[in-house]
């Protein structure tokens, strides 16, 4: 018998949903996916009539002697394909669990499309319930987003060495490299205590630069060593990380009032409120931080501090 | 009791900043009724107590090359070219034998230590590996339930909320530590499990640990597997937390049990010999933890790659010769630390492989399997009932013993959880081997 793996995860997870095919489905359309061919070289795929089973198949209780491009328009009839990717499009987009009858609507869109993707993305973007309040401030960011929205936040052009792969790696989501043949797991999968800490450490990291002269850009640069110092000898990675230009984030006048640096800070870092305490504990760390002035050291220090709080994460 | 999020409420602000200055610190608790912070940071009383671990094998374990019944000519029927001979084989019993890249499980077999429940699976089987380890992780056949059944046990038979209580060294919190109060911990290396800030607060466990801080191929994609780890389709957590409940709930666990977990892992250096591979690392990791006196009662980690669509046997003996070795040195240290009278490992995988082989040279998700149940305290020998090779399900082996039954045992006879009903959601009995 032929391999099935294809023909099941191309049903389970990226077309109809499990339980909207049956396990003869599978054994079915393994055989009529056989004798397709990928070539390792440029990614073409081609279709082998020699090593094609050519019998007759039972797929979705219709026959015939389908071969691989048969199923996969067999499976775009079926009214399941089109509700379940306009659902991932509204979990990627809004929020989690959407409400069945919402879907089906979108899903009529994109079957009038032919699949045609642009439509329904209008509708998602255009539809009252996309700017609702369920679907403001609720998603956790993904690593990747995490990562490139803080450098753009502390307003670094380029990152530190190593900074983008070793971000990824320790946070779990590392580009082209997907866990598993699903891809990776959204939201709260993200976070436990273990990649929120180094969420923390990373935050330190980039926003405290050199001024640590190696000791403190901490946990996330020491692990670096180790594994990046022996792939190419760049045992310094981060410790010649210039940090952030904080004449650009606080001018000389800003820092001289703290709470109006502080509300500066909260509209470049959050995209959702934040607690009126949080806002408190921020002015009142930054006055028992300000000496005669506030130095960049010392402003580098109140953004890890801002970036290490359960609403960064938030957006 | 107070639940953990209302300490989190009745604090000044959320977990991360209370740790930034001593001066939050001191500030936060003093606010605080003294009984709401006791209860957050009241700590697990199960320091000299039973441990479980419990060990995933990711993918979709082949029980038939695992544990084959070499005895039966339908066994090389079905697989001419993957099926495995006799004489490459560790004799367990007349006719059935262990996969011979797992020599030290064949010793301790012979010794008395193991357990090999066979023919393990449950009712109306799914093939999907995300669904299949939710039922598993969650202990629930329909697949409907919140919370997992490691999470139950959290709830309903450990005092107190310090989330030590579970560690997952997983990527992702697994499916199965899910609870309606205490969800356990996730730790990747002890070092780096604090909030650094400010070049004033060196590391208390920098020279001893760095050592574990080294590469490791945890992200090479495995070769041969589609399936690395899984995560179970869900993650594990506090059921109907919004996502900001959920991350304050988060930090907060991460700042309760960081100076624990920083304390005790720098106190215990083993001189036993692991070798590099994530399941090792991450083994040594937990008898480190058991060495520092954590009162954590289950550890949970992850073994991936099982996933054995094609060209199977290297890949698979590769594998099971790899998790070997990990507990070889796992079991090794333990005794030399004396604890090793008190860990049992327990392996599960969501399913096991068709018994006929696939035209690829591997084989496709099938249904029952076998799991290996290790340590001081377990009745060694042969549970269950090998499944018939002629008696399939469509082309797959029936199940002769639920995996709810061996949850039981474990439950109840090791971890000595009251309430086993409660945890499983139903009445199910153990097999008598702890």
């Amino acid at each position: 018998m032929p391999n099935e793996n294809f023909a099941r995860e191309v049903m389970e997870l990226f077309t109809l949903g499990e339980g909207n095919y049956t396990e003869e489905d599978v054994k079915e359309a393994a055989r009529a996916f056989t004798g397709l061919q990928l070539s390792r070289f440029n990614g073409e795929v081609t279709e082998n009539v020699r090593n094609w089973d050519n019998g007759e198949k039972t797929i979705f209780g219709k026959s015939g002697k389908y071969k691989g491009s048969d199923v996969v328009d067999l499976i775009f009839e079926k009214d399941a394909c089109a509700k379940f990717m306009v659902g991932k499009l509204w979990e990627f987009f809004a929020y989690e669990s959407p409400v069945d009858s919402a879907m089906e609507d979108l899903a009529r869109t994109l079957r009038k499309a032919d699949y045609e993707v642009e439509p329904v993305l209008r509708e998602i973007f255009l539809s009252k319930e996309f700017y609702g309040e369920k679907a403001m401030a609720s998603q956790i960011k993904c690593p990747v987003q995490y990562l490139v929205q803080m450098l753009k936040e502390l307003e670094m052009d380029t990152a530190p060495i190593g900074f983008p792969i070793q971000g990824q790696i320790q946070l779990g989501q590392v580009l082209f490299m997907p866990p598993n043949v699903a891809g990776w797991d959204w939201g709260k999968a993200w976070i436990n205590t273990n990649t929120l800490l180094t969420r923390y450490n990373i935050a330190g990291s980039l926003t405290k630069g050199s001024f640590e002269e190696g000791k403190g850009g901490g946990g996330m640069m020491r692990g670096m060593e180790g594994k990046f110092g022996r792939m190419r000898g760049n045992r310094l990675a981060g410790r010649n990380a210039a940090g952030p230009d904080f004449s650009g984030i606080a001018t000389e006048s800003e820092r001289n009032d703290t709470k109006t640096l502080v509300d500066g800070l909260i509209v470049r870092f959050f995209s959702v409120p934040i607690p009126e305490k949080a806002r408190a504990s921020f002015v009142e760390y930054a006055n028992t931080k300000r000496g005669v002035s506030f130095t960049d050291k010392e402003l580098g220090e109140l953004c890890h501090l801002m970036l290490s709080t359960p609403y960064y994460q938030i957006c | 009791m107070k639940t953990r999020r209302d300490f989190l409420r009745s604090a000044v602000l959320g977990a991360s900043a209370t740790w930034t200055l001593p001066v939050f610190v001191d500030r936060t608790f003093a606010e605080l009724g003294q009984s709401a912070a006791d209860s957050a940071v009241q700590f697990a009383t199960g320091k000299d107590d039973t441990i479980l671990v419990v060990l995933q094998m990711a993918g979709g374990n082949d029980g038939l090359n695992t544990l084959v019944p070499f005895g039966n000519d339908e066994y090389y029927k079905a697989r001419p070219q993957i099926g495995k001979k006799a004489k490459d084989l560790i004799r367990l019993e007349d006719g059935l034998g262990l996969n011979s890249s797992m020599p030290f499980l064949g010793s301790l077999y012979k010794e008395g230590g193991l357990g090999v429940v066979q023919g393990v699976g449950y009712p109306n089987p799914n093939r999907s590996h995300f669904v299949s380890t939710s039922i598993w992780e969650t202990a629930d056949t329909t697949n409907r339930s919140g919370t997992g059944w490691l999470g139950r046990y959290f709830d309903n038979a450990c005092e107190g909320l310090d989330p030590t209580v579970g560690i997952s060294f997983n990527k992702t919190t697994p499916e199965s530590f899910g609870a309606m109060r205490n969800p356990g911990v996730s730790l990747s290396s002890p070092e780096l499990y604090r909030w650094i800030h400010g070049g004033g607060q060196k590391a208390e466990a920098e020279g001893f640990f760095s050592e574990m801080n080294q590469p490791m191929a945890q992200d090479a994609t495995v070769s041969g597997g589609s399936i690395d780890m899984p995560a179970g389709g869900k993650t594990g957590g506090i059921v109907g937390e919004s996502n900001l409940d959920f991350l304050e709930r988060v930090a907060l666990d991460a700042q309760v049990s960081s100076k624990k977990i920083l304390e005790v892992a720098s106190k215990h250096k083993t001189n036993v010999q692991y070798d590099g591979s994530p399941i090792s690392r991450n083994l040594n990791l937990v008898s480190r933890m058991i060495a520092g006196g954590m009162p954590t009662r289950v550890y949970y980690v992850s073994h991936g790659g099982f996933d054995t669509h094609t060209g199977q046997v290297n890949t698979h003996d590769r594998l099971l010769g790899q998790l070997d070795a990990a507990l070889k040195s796992f079991f090794t240290d333990l005794k030399q630390q004396g604890n090793d009278k008190r860990v049992v490992l327990m392996t599960f995988s969501e399913f096991g492989r068709r018994v006929s082989e696939n035209a690829s040279g591997g084989t496709d998700h099938g249904k029952a399997s076998c799991m290996f149940v290790a340590g001081g305290g377990v009745k060694g020998g042969l549970y269950g009932k090998y499944p018939s090779l002629t008696k399939l399900s469509q082309g797959d082996l029936n199940h002769t013993v639920d995996f709810r039954n061996v949850y039981a045992d474990l439950l109840g006879g090791w971890l000595k959880a009251p309430n086993i009903g409660k945890i499983l959601g139903g009445d199910y009995k153990g097999i008598g081997m702890v």
